[in-house]
């Protein structure tokens, strides 16, 4: 009776799919006075490995020989992991979400996009520009939000997607299969991105114990507790191991 | 027994988990008793899935996540339902397929691929049916608050020079020839890399072959998929770019590249005489006078190593001679020009392309109807193997090749065989080829002379007979080599005889006497009234 199985076990995770919509609470902000504020630094721990360099050989013109791989950079004098994203787990209040305006733009130039990591709050906007003068094709990998894949010309300097809900996904040009970058939708504004030295702060957090997530496209996802009194700093240091894979 | 009652008193959405932890580890459920108490699936998905699991299990697997027992040996793979991703639309990109787009694709089934038409198999009703319990795979479609909305199909712009040739700089505008070539043979600099969303290969579709279009070669069909694009494809909507009336020309100038039906099979070439001396080259003018025939490939799934994922489908031949020369000029398109390297760091080691024409040795109307094993041969009955490979022979053993004469690229050689395993160089060279490779596709001439010394070893050409001939094609890129390979069933080749002078002596004279006798005949009956007395 395996059909038995299979269908009992998708109707029960489409149930809880469905309940988990129903019950997620959207987020409250109010101003937090007592709040804390997180410090820390995403390190690599064992070898640093070079930068991973990548050849080019189409529209070189445009987009360069070769580059630098933007999957893992770790700087040698701190071991500092750049674009990790650390985020809250779970944050259903704290400060107020001051959510950008208009969207959010992700620019392609010189066939990279840039930011390589946007941080884009649910319900928004990303406004995709192409500042090259060729195409480029916008192919997100969301399950959760809807995966589009749109042809962008030249003459089309502007496309805007929506963001539903709070997922963590890759977009790419198929075009440039060297051209790849990420969208991290947020549920709230405890969310941000390291520096070039693996750098991150989070202000205004209520005081109280958390599960601070770090996520890195190449060095996976791993989770940490940490608890957050009232207008100090709390000090965190993440060490986190290079994968086979990096 | 207990574990299904509780299923039905309490909270569903935990006990449905529950359950469904339970009967995977613990309990077999038995499917009577747990469906109308658990209320799971309504009298139409239960009909569904009872088609499904009939006809689609075998491909799309019993979690419709494409991985059912046959889905290995496909290209392209089945469809993984649980993303609920489908190539194949008449919606906007980033939206869901109408149940109508769904119940095409079963009825239809997807042209050029393993998804067969299901509408002379299964009823309306069931194809409607399976559609249903296909959604239930993925969670976006119960997600879905208001059912998706087909993009309006602005009004058709007829085919016309100008339109296509509006279409072609948009081709070009675009950036399409990226991935689909600058002929539309898939040989695009971008199309040798890209991969769908399950990170497997994929190939953009050849322009020139519209009869393997997934969802069919109609105008609006072509539209369709320029609009919306293909979900978990590289191919994307073009919906933000192009108006109703350049979607059109550029559908126009698509539908020019392919023939306007696919080729019929005809299984007897007729080889076309020539007077004077042959076309040598691939490209030479007059070949465009000579009839094409177009024969399918498959791959070779007889003997092992076994090829289930050919990348040549079909193959173009004509056949011209003179009195000493034969030539057989050859087309097929194979998006990468393979030549053999071996492995180095992380580069796999690349296979030559080649092409193989077959023969019999020895072929005979006493023979009947009776042919060598289409593989290669049988003992006691051998064949005869006109090669061209992309680069230098590797196989270790059979000794010295062919001649390079005439062909910069490439080699040309001769072999006998008697099986796939039985490949021995002919002693002969006789055999010369002119290759050509430009935009996807290779075009080649082998020539060899009508009759030579050695009927032990060479096939003899003579007029009105009717000769057996296959084809063989490996695309070295994709792993093709040996019996890795894509094949054709024996066709026939006939050189009709020159026409004799005799052709222009009889039927005129024939005709003359005709004349004479019918005027005889008139007038002797005329002469006989005018005897008779009225």
């Amino acid at each position: 009776m395996r059909w038995m199985r299979g269908t009992l076990l998708i109707g029960g995770i489409g149930l809880l799919a469905v309940g988990g919509t129903w019950l997620a609470q959207a987020y409250e902000g109010s101003p937090v006075a007592t709040g804390g504020t997180i410090v820390g630094e995403v390190k690599l721990a064992g070898d640093i490995p070079g930068p991973k360099k990548i050849v080019i050989d189409k529209d070189v013109e445009v987009c360069g020989k070769e580059r630098l791989s933007e999957a893992l950079i770790v700087s040698k004098a701190s071991r500092g992991v750049q674009y990790a994203v650390i985020s809250l787990v779970g944050v259903k209040k704290g400060r107020v979400w001051d959510k950008p305006k208009g969207g959010v733009e992700l620019v392609q130039k010189d066939c990279r996009f840039m930011p390589h990591v946007l941080v884009v709050p649910e319900q928004g906007t990303v406004d995709i520009i192409n500042d090259d003068p060729m195409t480029h094709n916008i192919h997100t990998f969301s399950i959760e939000n809807a995966a589009i894949n749109k042809a962008q010309p030249k003459t089309l300097r502007k496309i805007s997607i929506a963001m539903e809900v709070s997922e963590t996904f890759r977009v790419q040009c198929d075009i440039h299969k060297f051209m790849t970058g990420w969208f991290v939708v947020a549920d709230h504004p405890y969310y941000v991105l390291t520096d070039a030295e693996g750098r991150f702060t989070l202000k205004d957090v209520p005081p109280g114990t958390y599960k601070l997530q770090i996520w890195h496209e190449t060095l996976g996802v791993q989770t940490k507790e940490v608890t957050v009194k009232p207008k100090e700093e709390t000090r965190v240091t993440i060490e986190v191991k290079a994968t086979k894979k990096a | 027994m207990s574990t299904t009652s509780r299923v039905v008193t309490a909270n569903l959405l935990v006990l449905a988990t529950v359950a469904a932890v339970m009967a995977a580890t613990v309990a077999p459920v038995r499917a009577q008793e747990a469906v109308p108490q658990a209320n799971a699936l309504g009298p139409d998905l239960e009909a569904g899935r009872v088609v499904y699991e009939r006809r689609c299990l075998n491909c799309h697997g019993d979690g419709g996540r494409g991985d059912g027992p046959a889905a290995d040996r496909l290209q392209p793979r089945p469809r993984d339902f649980t993303r609920g991703l489908y190539k194949i639309r008449s919606t906007p990109s980033g939206e869901l397929p109408t149940d109508d787009d769904l119940f095409k694709a079963v009825s239809r089934g997807l042209f050029g691929t393993a998804m067969p038409a299901w509408e002379d198999v299964l009823t309306e009703p069931e194809r409607r049916q399976v559609v249903q319990y296909i959604k239930t795979f993925s969670k976006r479609f119960g997600r879905q608050k208001t059912p998706p909305t087909p993009v309006a199909v602005g009004k058709p712009v007829a085919s016309s020079s100008d339109s296509i040739a509006k279409g072609k700089q948009l081709f070009r505008d675009l950036e399409c020839w990226k991935c689909h070539g600058e002929e539309g043979r898939a040989d695009g600099p971008s199309s040798h890399e890209l991969r769908d969303d399950w990170d497997q290969p994929i190939r953009p579709a050849n322009l020139t072959r519209s009869w393997n279009f997934r969802g069919g070669s109609a105008p609006e069909d072509i539209y369709l998929r320029v609009i919306t694009g293909l979900a978990g494809t590289p191919m994307p909507s073009f919906a933000d770019v192009l108006d109703s009336d350049k979607a059109w020309h550029l559908v126009n100038y698509v539908r020019s590249l392919s023939p306007p039906a696919r080729p019929a099979l005809r299984t007897v070439v007729r080889a076309r005489r020539i007077t004077e001396a042959m076309p040598t080259q691939p490209d030479d003018p007059r070949w465009e006078e000579v009839e094409a025939y177009h024969f399918p490939l498959v791959g070779q799934v007889i003997r092992e190593p076994r090829m289930f994922t050919p990348t040549v489908n079909g193959i173009w031949v004509k056949v011209a001679y003179n009195a000493q020369e034969i030539a057989v000029w050859l087309a097929w398109d194979d998006p990468t020009h393979s030549r053999p390297q071996p492995a180095s760091g992380d580069v796999p080691e690349v296979l030559e392309d080649a092409v193989t024409v077959q023969f019999p040795v020895r072929h005979s109307e006493a023979q009947g109807l009776k042919k060598p094993y289409f593989l290669m041969g049988n003992p006691g009955d051998p064949v005869n193997l006109w090669r061209w490979s992309a680069g230098t022979e590797r196989a270790a053993g059979t000794g010295a090749m062919g001649g390079v004469a005439g062909n910069p690229q490439g080699r040309a050689a001769e072999f006998d065989a008697t099986a796939m395993d039985q490949m021995v160089p002919s002693p002969n060279r006789t055999m010369t080829a002119t290759t050509l490779y430009q935009h996807g596709q290779y075009r080649i001439v082998l020539r060899r002379p009508l009759v030579t010394p050695d009927a032990e070893h060479d096939v003899q050409f003579g007029f009105g007979q009717l000769i057996p001939i296959a084809f063989f094609v490996w695309d070295g890129s994709n792993g093709e080599a040996g019996s890795r390979m894509a094949i054709s069933h024996w066709y026939t080749l006939l050189l009709e005889p020159p026409t004799p002078r005799i052709v222009y002596v009889v039927p005129p004279l024939a005709a003359l006497i005709a004349v004479g006798v019918e005027w005889w005949v008139v007038k002797r009956l005329r002469r006989k009234k005018k005897e008779e007395p009225s």
